[in-house]
């Protein structure tokens, strides 16, 4: 089902294709594709019932960039153990919120690592008390273009020393 | 100021301790809600709809037509001008608002937001006649295919000939006496105010991605929002009408002007004004200066 979530998607494409002249020319020779992103997970805040993903992007071309970020996948073992993940989203998206909060675009400038995102999982209680867990994630990256692909993080490892310290 | 930038008017409250934002506020828990299943032949079909906002604007809804007829003009920037005075109405009015002024809210708030981003995406035509951006006739298929009935958790409740009848209503402008001219005016400012903040954040973004780390180092898109950051990335974070800029890869502050006719000069001013801060050592305390301005100008009373 189309929701009016994707008004962002329709208007890419007209904004894309027509910047201002000005704009366009002071552009000229710069350039900053998602080939130049490279996404990186850390563990942040946790609670007992869920756990915060620091996303940290570096982007290496020579222009700033433009994307969305969204939760695809998540797993979650603690061992051979899958543990059971009740929800996942990115920032404040939260899927039951009553406000409608619109996925948005992240400006990433050339340069220094910066925090692009904050994926949230929700899992079972007790998570905290088990050790050598291991997250996999798997990003949906929404180019300028309008292009999504997909981009699996380096597992993160959930020791129970990082729960610990967040 | 909080109430337009962060969009707290959702969380008003009309004399029957109804929220404004309805599903959207906190506080619809404090109300009797009845949800029913949608019986529409659109994509709303089968959803959950909310009975009791829909019985509260069909209770009231020749004052909502007049309302629309009051506030519009002879163009598209006008039927969208007249959406968004009367979403914003309620900035200047008293707690608890009428339930006639509650019905009037909810009505336009549900067309200021596919009439913003038609315009938005159709330079030229807002100052052209409201059919010709979309005939009533095209009207209820686009918005269905476009998914402007459908929310986070409900659908919207508005049957479609009475979509119809307020597209109606905002393109046949009449003399009616439901508003004053004081709010309308007040509403006015308002409006101008958030047209001004869109060009604003466009040129905000453009300076993120330039590279800003000198004038905020800790920025990020998630994470708490920080008060040593400039003001306008605070703006930039919040989820009121501002929120619009974030969703699209690039919003160049002139695009904004595209739901005018005649744009007024002092958001012209702030679309130049955020143009030329772009080319400032120090672009997002330039922006800063250019969004205090707007406040000065447009809200003179309210902190910036």
């Amino acid at each position: 089902m189309v929701t009016r979530r994707q008004f962002g998607l329709w208007a890419a494409a007209a904004m894309v294709v027509a910047p201002t002249a000005a704009h366009a020319g002071k552009k000229a020779g710069r350039k900053a594709t998602l080939g130049h992103l490279a996404l990186t997970g850390t563990v942040g805040e946790t609670t007992d019932t869920t756990l915060a993903i620091d996303i940290q992007a570096v982007n290496s071309g020579s222009a700033g960039l433009m994307v969305e970020l969204h939760a695809a996948s998540a797993v979650l073992t603690f061992g051979e153990q899958e543990a059971p993940i009740a929800l996942m989203w990115m920032n404040d998206e939260y899927p039951l919120s009553r406000r409608i909060v619109t996925p948005s675009f992240v400006d990433i400038p050339a340069g220094p690592p910066m925090l692009a995102g904050r994926f949230n999982l929700e899992v079972a209680d007790g998570f905290k008390d088990k050790s050598d867990g291991l997250l996999k994630i798997v990003l949906a990256v929404v180019s300028q273009d309008g292009e999504t692909v997909e981009v699996a993080l380096e597992p993160i490892s959930i020791a129970k020393t990082s729960k610990e310290n967040s | 100021m909080r109430g337009l930038v962060a969009d707290e008017t959702l969380d008003r409250c009309d004399v029957a301790g109804r929220p404004l934002g309805e599903q959207a506020s906190g506080r619809i828990g404090e109300v009797h809600t009845k949800l029913i299943t949608c019986p529409y032949g659109d994509q709303r079909r089968g959803g959950q709809m909310n009975a009791t906002a829909y019985g509260q604007v069909e209770a009231h809804w020749p004052a909502v037509l007049a309302a629309l007829r009051q506030a519009t003009g002879p163009t598209a920037s006008a039927a969208w001008r007249a959406t968004s005075r009367l979403r914003w109405l309620v900035l200047d009015l008293p707690d608890p608002v009428s339930e006639d002024i509650a019905a009037i809210f909810k009505t336009a708030l549900g067309m200021n937001r596919p009439l913003t981003s038609w315009l938005l995406l159709a330079p030229g035509a807002a100052s052209r006649p409201l059919d010709q951006l979309v005939p009533p006739s095209e009207l209820l298929a686009r918005l269905d295919e476009e998914g402007w009935l459908i929310g986070s958790r409900q659908v919207c409740a508005g049957p479609p000939a009475r979509i119809l009848d307020a597209w109606g209503a905002l393109s046949d402008p009449r003399d009616t006496e439901v508003l004053t001219a004081d709010a309308l005016a007040t509403a006015d400012r308002a409006t101008d105010l958030v047209v001004a903040l869109w060009a604003i954040l466009g040129a905000t973004r453009e300076a993120l991605r330039a590279g800003c780390w000198e004038e905020a180092p800790s920025w990020s898109p998630a994470g708490p929002i920080q008060p040593d950051w400039p003001q306008v990335l605070r703006l930039l974070r919040m989820n009121g009408p501002g929120a619009l800029v974030r969703e699209v890869p690039r919003f160049e502050p002139e695009w904004a002007l595209h739901v005018y006719d005649t744009p007024p000069e002092r958001v012209a001013q702030a679309v130049r004004g955020a143009r030329v801060a772009l080319a400032e050592p120090a672009p997002l305390g330039a922006l800063d200066a250019v969004w205090r301005r707007c406040v000065n100008q447009l809200a003179p009373s309210d902190p910036a």
